[in-house]
C-alpha cells in the first residue's frame, strides 16, 4: 500500500528528471546528503561497514552520507525501498548476496528483480564460509563427511540461520557437489543453529569465519574447510573445498553497494572513485582485516556481471535442490 | 582467576568516573524510554548503537546494557498508571497494576515494582558471577525437544491463568497463536498468510501488536468517557508509598519465586522476560489461596512479574558472556555491539577480556543501584501525570506510539498494524474478549511450532522424543499434572453447574 | 469486525429469558469464521503430517481449533445472561483516533514530524465532544518540539521535523 502511495509521487517526481535531463542532473552531484540504506537493524557487520564507507566518501564527496537502516524480511524489504527510490544517487543500498542475488533465485513473489532494478556501484567486500564440527564428533575432515553422508542419506544434519540464506546455499551446493544428502536444519539466526552445534543436537554448520574461529581457538569446534579459493588468514591450515576433494566448489557472501537502475553512469563512477579511495585507505584495510573480509572493490560493470553470475549460480542451486518457494 | 579478583577488576573498571558517567546515562535513558509507550528496550538499543561506534567498548556495552535493563524498571509505569502497556513483560503488569491505580495505589504500585525490580536483578546478577560457565553449558544440554517441552508449560500454565469466560480466553489463546502464524515459516521459507506484502514476512511485530490491542484500545475505549478517580491525586508522601507489614508478607514469597522463574528462563537462550513474567504471574496464581484477588489489584500479581522479568534480562547475559549466545532479542543487538568494537564474543570472553566481563557484571549492580535511587524519587512525578486531563493526554500518547513503532525498523507500515490491532483490541473489549491471552499465544506459538518441528526432524519423526530425554520429559510431565489440576476440578465443577442451570 | 448497536432502544421482553438475537452469537460467530478463513489458506500451503509437519500443518490445526472454540463462544453466550446496558460503541473516538494515526501515518516522511503531528493531535482530539483548543494547542506545541528533540535529535530516526525525508 505504502509503495503504491510512494509509487505515485516517484512518478510525478520521475517525470520532472526526464525533462531535467539526466546529464544536467549529475553534472553537479551530489549537491545534496547521500543516503545509504542498510536492509538490516543496527549491529550487524553490513551496518558497520555501511558507516564506515559513508564516514570515508563523504569528505571527497564534499556532502554528509547518512546511514539508514531499513530491515526486515532478510533485507528484501530494504532493497525493495532503494529499488523504488529516484535513480538519482541519492538513495543508495548496502545489499548483500541474500537481497541481490539468492532471493531472486529462492522466490518468484520478489516485488523487484536484483539483476534489472539495480545499478551495481560496487561490490565491495565479499568473505567465505567455513564448514566445521563439533570437536568431540568422530569427523576429522570432509572426506570423513561425504563418506558418513553417502553410507547414511538423509541423516547428517547441518544448521542454518534460515532457508535462502548464503549458508544454507553453500550446504546445498555442498550436497549438489559432493552428491550426498544432508538434512537442512533451519534456526532463526546463527547464533540458535550455532547453540545447537555446541551443544551437539546437530553435527555440522556453515559459519560466518570470525565468530566460528574464536570457538575454534577455544577448542569448541574443529573447522574442515573453507569455501573459499584460497586458505584464510583467521584460520590458517585450514584447506580448501577445492583442496578437500571438491574441486569446483566455491561459496561466498558478498557486500556491495548499489543504486536503483537508470543511475547515470556519470554518478556511478564518481561514486565508485570515492569508494575504491576509501576501500584502500588504511582505516578500511584494518577493518577488513579485523573482521576477516576479503577486499572485492570491483568497479560498475564488473559487479553487474558478477551479480549476473551469482544469481545464475545459486538458481541452478535452487532449483536442483528443489527449494522454489 | 577467581571470584573475588574478578570483583576487583570490576570494581575498578565500573567505579571510575567514566564508566560510571555512561552507566548513568544509560539507565536514565532506560528508565524514559521505559516509561514511553511504543518505543522498547530494543528500538533504543538500536537507535543509540551507532552513537556508540567511537566510545571506548567497555563503557558503550555497560551504557547499552544499562538501556536494557533501565528500561524494564520504567517499563511498568505506564502500565501501571495509564493502563498502556509497551511490551509484553508490561501486559502482565497491566492486569494488577491499572486496578491498583484505580485504588488509589498507584505509589505503592510503583514502588514495590521498583524494590522488586532490584530484588530480582541483585540475585540473577549473582547467578552471573557464580555460576555463569555452569549455567551456559547446563543451557547447552536444552536442544528443540527440552525447549518445546518448556514452551508447553508456559502455554499450559499461562492459558489457565485467565479471567472471565474460559472459552472466550481460550479463543483468545488460539487467536494469539493464529497471530503468530504470519510471516515466513522457518522450515520452508514459506510465506504464510503475508498476502504479497513484504513487510509481513518477518510477521506481526509484537511492540505493534502490544500497543495497538492494550495501548489504542485503551485510548479509545477511554475517549469521551467521564473521568474516572484517577485523577485526584494529591500530595505523595513517602507514607503512601512504603509497603505495611502485611503487605511486605504479601510480596516477599512471590518476589523470590519470580526471581527464580525468570532467572531459569533468562539463561535459556532464544526465551526472553516476557515469557518469564507470564509463567511468574502464571505460578503465583495458580498456587495462591485466593486467586480470585488477581486481576483485581492483587500485589502479588505486580511484583513475581516484575522480579521475573528483571531477573531473566540479567541472567539472558549468562550465555552471552559465557558462550557468546545471546539469550534473546535485545541483547543478540549488545553481542553486536562488541563485534563493532573488534571484541568477538566467544567462549574465551572472560579469560580474554577480564576487565570487560567483570566491569559489566558490577555495572549492573551499581546501576541497578543507580535505578533504585533514580526511581522512588520519580514516583511522586510519574504520579502527577495522572493530573493531566485525559483528553489532553492522549494525542501525545498517540504520537510516541506512531513513533515508537515506526523506530522498530523505520517503516510506517508498522504504524498501520498498531492502527488495526488498535481497533481488534477495542472491538475485542465491547464483545468480551480478553486481550492479554492474545499476545501470550502470539509470543509463544511460533517457539511452540518452531521447536516441535525441529524436534521432529532431528528424531527423525519421533514423537516419543519429548518422553526419551530426560530434561524434557521432567517438564513434560510438570505439564500434564499443570493440566490435571487445572481441568479436573474445573471440569467437575462446571459439569455440575451445567446441571444445575439446565435444572433451572 | 462490525457490530450492531447494542439494543437499548429495543423493548425487551420483561421476566421472560431474553430471545436469542443474532448480536449475541455474533462474537461466535465471527470466531468461527476467522477460523474457517484461516483454514481455507493453510490448505493451500504443504500440510505434511504430523511426525513431519509441513507449512501449513500447525496453521491448519491452530485455525480448526479456533473455529470450535468460537462455536463454544457461541453456545456459551446462549446461556450467559442478557448483556447489561452499555454506552454505544465508540464510532467517534474509532473514527478520529483512526484518522489521525491513518494520516501521521502517509504524512511523515512527506512533509516532516511535526505538521504530521499536528494533523493527528487535531483529527484525534476531534474524538472528544468539547475540547479546551487553547489547552490543545499547548500539548501540540510541545508534542512537537519534545518529539523532535526525542525522536529526531536524539534517537535519530531517518525523518524531518519539517519536509520529506
Amino acid at each position: 500500500m505504502r509503495n503504491l502511495i510512494k509509487g505515485f509521487g516517484l512518478g510525478a517526481l520521475a517525470l520532472a528528471a526526464t525533462f531535467a535531463g539526466p546529464a544536467a542532473q549529475a553534472q553537479g552531484y551530489p549537491e545534496k546528503p547521500i543516503t545509504i540504506v542498510v536492509p538490516f537493524p543496527p549491529g550487524g557487520s553490513t551496518d558497520l561497514l555501511a558507516r564506515k564507507i559513508g564516514e570515508a566518501i563523504s569528505g571527497p564527496l564534499g556532502q554528509p552520507v547518512v546511514v539508514e537502516n531499513r530491515g526486515g524480511a532478510g533485507g528484501t524489504v530494504g532493497a525493495n525501498y532503494v529499488a523504488q527510490s529516484d535513480p538519482d544517487g541519492y538513495t543508495l543500498l548496502m545489499g548483500v548476496t541474500g537481497s541481490n542475488a539468492i532471493s531472486a533465485a529462492l522466490r518468484d513473489d520478489l516485488p523487484y528483480s536484483p539483476t534489472e532494478d539495480f545499478d551495481p556501484v560496487s561490490i565491495v567486500i565479499s568473505s567465505p564460509l567455513v564448514l566445521v564440527v563439533n570437536s568431540e564428533s568422530p569427523y576429522t575432515s570432509v572426506e570423513d563427511v561425504i563418506a558418513y553422508a553417502k553410507e547414511n542419506p538423509e541423516t547428517f544434519t547441518h544448521g542454518t540461520p534460515g532457508v535462502g540464506t548464503s549458508m544454507h546455499m553453500a550446504a546445498e551446493l555442498f550436497g549438489l557437489e559432493s552428491g550426498t544428502k544432508l538434512v537442512h536444519v533451519p534456526y532463526k539466526g546463527s547464533a540458535a543453529a550455532l547453540q545447537d552445534l555446541l551443544g551437539g543436537q546437530i553435527d555440522s554448520m556453515f559459519g560466518d569465519i570470525l565468530v566460528t574461529s574464536e570457538y575454534v581457538k577455544a577448542g569448541r569446534l574443529r573447522p574442515l574447510a573453507v569455501t573459499g579459493t584460497k586458505e584464510h588468514y583467521l584460520l590458517e591450515g585450514v584447506p580448501t573445498m577445492a583442496e578437500a576433494g571438491l574441486t569446483n566448489y566455491a561459496a561466498f557472501s558478498w557486500q556491495g553497494i548499489f543504486a536503483p537502475a537508470g543511475t547515470p553512469p556519470e554518478v556511478l563512477d564518481k561514486l565508485y572513485g570515492a569508494i575504491s579511495d576509501a576501500v584502500a585507505s588504511d582505516d578500511l584495510q584494518a577493518l577488513f582485516k579485523e573482521r576477516g573480509f576479503l577486499v572485492e572493490g570491483m568497479p560498475p560493470a564488473e559487479s553487474k556481471t558478477f551479480i549476473a553470475s551469482e544469481v545464475e549460480k545459486w538458481t541452478k542451486v535452487v532449483d536442483a535442490a528443489g527449494l522454489k518457494n | 582467576m577467581d571470584l573475588w579478583h574478578g570483583i576487583q577488576i570490576g570494581l575498578q573498571t565500573a567505579l571510575s568516573w567514566h564508566t560510571l558517567m555512561f552507566c548513568f546515562i544509560g539507565v536514565t535513558v532506560g528508565t524514559f524510554v521505559g516509561v514511553l509507550p511504543g518505543i522498547g528496550a530494543l528500538a533504543a538499543i538500536s537507535l543509540a548503537l551507532p552513537l556508540t561506534y567511537y566510545i571506548d567498548p567497555t563503557d558503550a556495552l555497560i551504557m547499552l546494557a544499562g538501556i536494557f535493563y533501565g528500561a524494564q524498571y520504567g517499563g511498568s509505569t505506564a502500565s501501571i498508571l495509564l493502563n498502556l502497556p509497551g511490551t509484553a513483560t508490561a501486559a502482565i503488569t497491566c492486569l494488577d497494576g491499572y486496578p491498583l491505580a484505580q485504588q488509589g495505589k498507584a505509589p505503592l504500585a510503583l514502588f514495590v515494582t521498583a524494590v522488586n525490580s532490584f530484588v530480582g536483578s541483585s540475585l540473577a546478577i549473582v547467578l552471573v558471577m557464580g555460576f555463569a560457565p555452569v549455567i551456559a553449558e547446563f543451557a547447552l544440554e536444552f536442544g528443540s525437544a527440552e525447549y518445546f517441552a518448556v514452551i508447553l508449560l508456559g502455554l499450559v500454565a499461562a492459558s489457565t491463568m485467565t479471567l472471565g469466560s474460559p472459552f472466550k480466553a481460550l479463543a483468545m489463546v488460539v487467536f494469539g497463536l493464529a497471530l503468530g502464524q504470519v510471516g515466513t515459516d522457518i522450515n520452508t521459507g514459506q510465506f504464510r498468510y503475508t498476502f504479497g506484502i513484504l513487510e509481513l514476512a518477518d510477521g506481526f511485530s509484537l511492540v505493534a501488536v502490544a500497543m495497538g490491542l492494550f495501548g489504542v484500545a485503551e485510548i479509545i475505549a477511554n475517549i469521551g468517557q467521564p473521568q474516572g478517580v484517577l485523577h485526584k491525586v494529591g500530595k505523595i508522601r513517602f507514607a503512601d508509598m512504603w509497603p505495611n507489614r502485611s503487605e511486605w508478607k504479601q510480596i516477599w514469597w512471590p518476589t523470590l519465586r519470580g526471581t527464580g522463574i525468570g532467572s531459569f528462563i533468562g539463561a535459556l537462550p532464544g526465551t526472553g522476560p516476557g515469557i518469564a513474567s507470564l509463567m511468574a504471574y502464571a505460578v503465583e496464581k495458580r498456587i495462591s489461596k485466593t486467586p480470585e484477588r488477581f486481576g483485581n489489584g492483587a500485589l502479588e500479581g505486580i511484583s513475581s512479574p516484575e522480579a521475573a522479568n528483571n531477573a531473566s534480562v540479567q541472567a539472558a547475559f549468562i550465555p552471552t558472556l559465557s558462550l557468546g549466545i545471546p539469550g534473546d532479542a535485545v541483547v543478540a543487538v549488545l553481542l553486536g555491539a562488541m563485534i563493532l568494537h573488534g571484541i568477538t564474543p566467544g567462549p574465551n570472553l572472560i579469560n580474554d577480556q577480564p576487565q570487560m566481563f567483570w566491569g559489566l557484571i558490577i555495572s549492573f549492580w551499581v546501576g541497578n543501584l543507580m535505578l533504585l535511587v533514580l526511581n522512588i524519587p520519580l514516583i511522586g512525578l510519574w504520579v502527577k501525570l495522572l493530573t493531566i486531563p485525559y483528553h489532553l493526554l492522549y494525542p501525545g500518547v498517540l504520537i510516541f506510539i506512531c513513533l515508537g513503532v515506526y523506530s522498530a525498523d523505520n517503516n510506517v507500515f508498522d504504524i498501520f498494524v498498531v492502527l488495526g490491532f488498535g481497533i481488534i483490541g477495542y472491538v475485542m473489549r465491547r464483545t468480551g474478549f480478553p486481550a492479554t491471552p492474545v499476545l501470550l499465544g502470539f509470543i509463544l506459538g511460533p517457539l511452540l511450532e518452531e521447536h516441535f518441528r525441529r524436534a521432529m526432524l532431528l528424531s527423525k519423526g519421533n514423537i516419543l522424543i519429548f518422553f526419551e530425554r530426560p530434561i524434557s520429559a521432567v517438564f513434560m510431565v510438570i505439564s500434564l499434572i499443570f493440566l490435571a489440576s487445572v481441568f479436573l476440578p474445573g471440569l467437575r465443577a462446571r459439569l455440575s453447574r451445567g446441571r444445575a442451570s439446565t435444572a433451572d | 469486525m462490525r457490530r450492531p448497536m447494542p439494543s437499548p432502544v429495543l423493548p425487551v421482553p420483561e421476566r421472560k429469558l431474553p430471545k436469542p438475537s443474532l448480536t449475541r452469537y455474533l462474537p461466535g460467530l465471527t470466531v468461527v469464521a476467522f477460523g474457517l478463513a484461516m483454514a481455507s489458506v493453510a490448505v493451500t500451503y504443504p500440510l505434511g503430517s504430523l511426525l513431519r509437519p509441513g507449512p501449513g500443518f500447525f496453521p491448519l490445526v491452530i485455525a480448526l481449533i479456533l473455529a470450535a472454540l468460537g462455536v463454544g463462544v457461541m453456545v456459551e453466550a446462549r446461556a450467559a445472561l442478557p448483556p447489561e446496558d452499555r454506552e454505544p460503541f465508540a464510532w467517534r473516538a474509532v473514527l478520529c483516533t483512526s484518522a489521525g494515526i491513518l494520516l501521521f501515518a502517509f504524512l511523515v516522511e512527506r512533509i516532516g514530524y511535526v505538521p504530521a503531528s499536528l494533523l493527528l493531535i487535531g483529527t484525534a482530539a476531534l474524538g472528544e465532544r468539547d475540547n479546551d483548543w487553547i489547552m490543545m494547542a499547548v500539548v501540540a506545541a510541545f508534542m512537537a518540539f519534545f518529539g523532535t528533540a526525542v525522536f529526531i535529535w536524539g534517537l535519530g530516526l531517518p525523518i524531518r521535523a519539517f519536509g520529506a525525508s
